[in-house]
């Protein structure tokens, strides 16, 4: 079927591929269906999850895991039961990315991950008690790119410490 | 609202099956039990109020922001 974006105009989509949101993402809880779309090239680690409903809305995603490997959501059976989950091997954790508009800054949002049932294509946006993981989290920054040029060993700890 | 004084290790239950005690007091922070059913959904009104807001603050990426992200994304990984 094709969708209309504000973004990336029609696009033709699989409907099989339509993963529903029973809850809706947070503050936008009128809109459940999404899909993912890839970015540019297959290679990002960065990809869409565009609302199928509101041409407008769209988030920009990525696998957690590739910025933070320690990362470990904690999946409560209570908080996935609307997603239908019970087995955790099949779920897709996915987490919301957010740009500062300068583009000085890009966090992932750690607190509140998307856990999608691949299998049913349900999915919901949890939020991990505690506050082991913020909401904001730092994958990137402007600042450390800068001391890259200048002192690359440093560059590299700094995100590493940052990572674990 | 209902406003009700409860002291230390005291309770209050709402409905048949929500029952919130008093566990600590400590300065100006207060810790609360909650005992509810497993599907009641419990949270601290500011971790859901941030993840609202930081939704609210990514769905107005564009393509455009991405695009940078994605070439500061190849010029770390591939210096």
């Amino acid at each position: 079927m094709e969708i209309k974006t504000t973004r990336f105009g029609q696009v033709e989509i699989d409907e099989t591929l339509i993963i529903t949101v029973p809850e809706g993402i947070l503050g936008f809880e009128d809109f459940t269906r999404y899909i993912i779309l890839d970015h540019l090239d297959k290679e990002s680690p960065f990809k869409w999850f565009q609302s199928i409903d509101d041409p407008s809305l769209a988030f920009v995603i990525t696998d957690p895991l590739i910025f933070v490997p320690t990362y470990k959501a904690k999946v409560p059976k209570e908080e996935v039961s609307s997603i239908d989950l019970s087995d955790a091997s099949k779920a897709l954790i996915v987490v919301i990315v957010n740009i500062k508009r300068d583009h000085s800054e890009i966090t992932v949002n750690l607190q509140g991950p998307i856990v999608i049932n691949v299998e049913k294509k349900l999915a919901k946006q949890m939020v991990i008690r505690g506050s082991e993981y913020s909401v904001r989290h730092v994958i990137y920054s402007r600042k450390q790119e800068e001391n890259l040029t200048t002192t690359p060993s440093t560059y590299k700890k700094e995100v590493k410490s940052q990572v674990l | 609202m209902l406003v009700l004084t409860r002291k230390l290790g005291e309770s209050i239950t709402i409905g048949d099956e929500i029952k919130v005690t008093i566990i600590e007091i400590k300065g100006k922070q207060v810790k609360v039990g909650v005992e509810a059913p497993q599907d009641t959904k419990v949270h601290r009104e500011e971790v859901y109020q941030r993840i609202q807001e930081e939704n609210r603050m990514a769905a107005l990426i564009s393509p455009i922001h991405l695009k940078k992200v994605g070439d500061f994304w190849k010029r770390i990984k591939k210096p």
